[in-house]
């Protein structure tokens, strides 16, 4: 379970502080995807960079009881970019994660690339693949870990429709087999529908408040014509653009 | 590589012809034949040109390579810290505009007329650059690298190793392209006193005594040391950045 709470980020800016994230609060179930939506700058990626263990926080961040720490809880973090080490082959990048010294590593490695339909590129360097491709390197190097918490931050932003659509099965395939507490941050109302069971809101007030929060009963279905379907995301949709005013 | 082995020798050929051409056209002693200087390389081999190749090269590497110690970890807590680039940026702006050649007087005046003077002008001409690229190359690294390695705990240690170095290696073997043709203009100046050895005081000494094969012998072979520098930057780029040739 991934508990937070009273979770303030600040940083400096011109010798002044400015507050990103104020009085936080959150609860998250074991195994459940949280969907993070609301206009740019209202401190969405200022959160998954907070849980990933990059920024300096106040306030508690649990895993399972346990205060978070990137020592000793296990965080898969897919950047807006992946992340990926452009001097490394695909193969090295998805072990940047795990550490180049564990011979089993390289195996596990193996195994999720060729799960992930991309062995054929390990030797291949990043800017000789797609970005649907770029994409699963940086979930195989997310997966090796075994992440008790994955994070990912717009992963399917650069990608065009088709790509992205096959991109978020593969991602909840692979998401629902490691069983991680997950976040994920989107500008795509359908993808946060389809990946995730509850879907957040941010106001716009720059202190990184939830607005609301929608508990989604249609994860893991695409093309959704059902009426029930259409006016709960209407009802998403209405909320977000309130919050967007 | 063989490409640009090709297009060397063209140019080479073709600086070649323009040379012998203008030789006849100007017909001086100033610019002799360029069939009668190679002729006169046996001679000049004879004399002992490669030891003052020797001393050029070790005074070359000995700048180069103190530049990089140097200049690398300071453009490095440069880029990492805002208090140390608070105070250096200062002192690198008003210095990099200094014509570091001038102070060969002063440097002589302190260490002496021996190598040490030499390599610290050489030093002096190429650490700012090496200090300037290795910061602005760290500041381009996307920070979604740094922030992978911390979500997972690594170490600063392992990002240096993994993330930093090898991201600022191509600026860096560019940055040495630069500093060797800098290390070999600067020659001819610090090798011009205190010194009986070096390529730069061969060409300079040749031309004093108008010994003018001699001083197209020296420049040719100063030109040749630079091609071969640059080569073998070329293949050190293309053994280590792979990934770079990839997007070449």
């Amino acid at each position: 379970m991934l508990e937070i709470k009273n979770l303030e980020v600040s940083y400096k800016k011109d010798y002044k502080k400015k507050i990103v994230i104020q009085d936080f609060n959150l609860t998250l179930e074991s195994g459940k995807i949280l969907a993070v939506m609301g206009k740019s700058g209202c401190g969405k990626s200022t959160l998954l960079h907070t849980i990933a263990g990059v920024l300096k926080f106040k306030g508690d961040i649990l895993v399972d009881g346990k205060k978070l720490s990137a020592k000793n809880t296990k965080i898969g973090l897919i950047p807006q970019d992946y992340g990926l080490l452009p001097w490394q082959t695909v193969f090295k990048n998805c072990l940047f994660g795990v550490g180049y010294k564990d011979k089993e590593m390289e195996n596990e490695a193996r195994k999720m690339l060729d799960r992930l339909g991309i062995l054929d590129l390990s030797n291949q360097y990043p800017n000789e693949i797609s970005g649907g491709q770029a994409q699963r390197v940086a979930l195989c190097r997310a997966l090796l870990l075994k992440p008790q918490i994955l994070l990912m931050d717009e992963p399917f932003s650069a990608l065009d429709e088709v790509a992205s659509i096959e991109a978020q099965k593969l991602t909840a395939k692979m998401w629902n087999e490691t069983k991680s507490t997950g976040i994920i941050i989107t500008h795509r109302l359908e993808e946060a529908l389809y990946l995730a069971d509850d879907i957040a809101i941010m106001a716009n007030n720059s202190k990184g408040t939830i607005k609301h929060i929608f508990l989604n009963k249609w994860k893991g279905k695409l093309d959704v014509t059902n009426q029930e379907y259409l006016e709960f995301k209407n009802q998403i949709e209405h909320i977000l653009m309130e919050c967007n005013e | 590589m063989m490409k640009k082995i090709k297009g060397f020798l063209c140019g080479f050929i073709a600086i070649n012809i323009l040379w012998f051409i203008a030789s006849i056209l100007l017909n001086t002693r100033a610019l002799p034949n360029p069939i009668i200087v190679y002729k006169s390389f046996n001679i000049v081999i004879h004399k002992g040109i490669l030891s003052h190749v020797a001393i050029s090269l070790y005074r070359i590497f000995a700048g180069v390579g103190i530049s990089l110690l140097i200049g690398i970890p300071i453009g490095y807590f440069m880029a990492k810290s805002k208090v140390v680039a608070n105070i250096l940026h200062p002192i690198i702006y008003f210095s990099y505009s200094i014509p570091k050649t001038a102070l060969l007087p002063i440097a002589m005046l302190l260490l002496g007329l021996g190598d040490t003077s030499k390599v610290l002008i050489m030093f002096l001409t190429m650490v700012f650059q090496v200090i300037i690229t290795t910061r602005d190359a760290i500041f381009y690294i996307p920070e979604s690298i740094y922030h992978v390695g911390k979500s997972t705990g690594k170490s600063e240690w392992f990002l240096l190793r993994y993330v930093t170095f090898p991201a600022i290696l191509p600026e860096i073997f560019t940055g040495i392209r630069i500093n060797l043709g800098t290390a070999l203009a600067i020659l001819l100046i610090v090798e011009a006193y205190g010194t009986r050895l070096g390529i730069g005081y061969y060409i300079l000494d040749s031309w004093s005594r108008m010994n003018y094969n001699e001083m197209y012998a020296g420049i040719i072979v100063i030109s040749l040391l630079g091609a071969i520098l640059f080569l073998c930057m070329d293949i050190l780029i293309e053994k280590i950045c792979k990934w770079k040739k990839q997007v070449q």
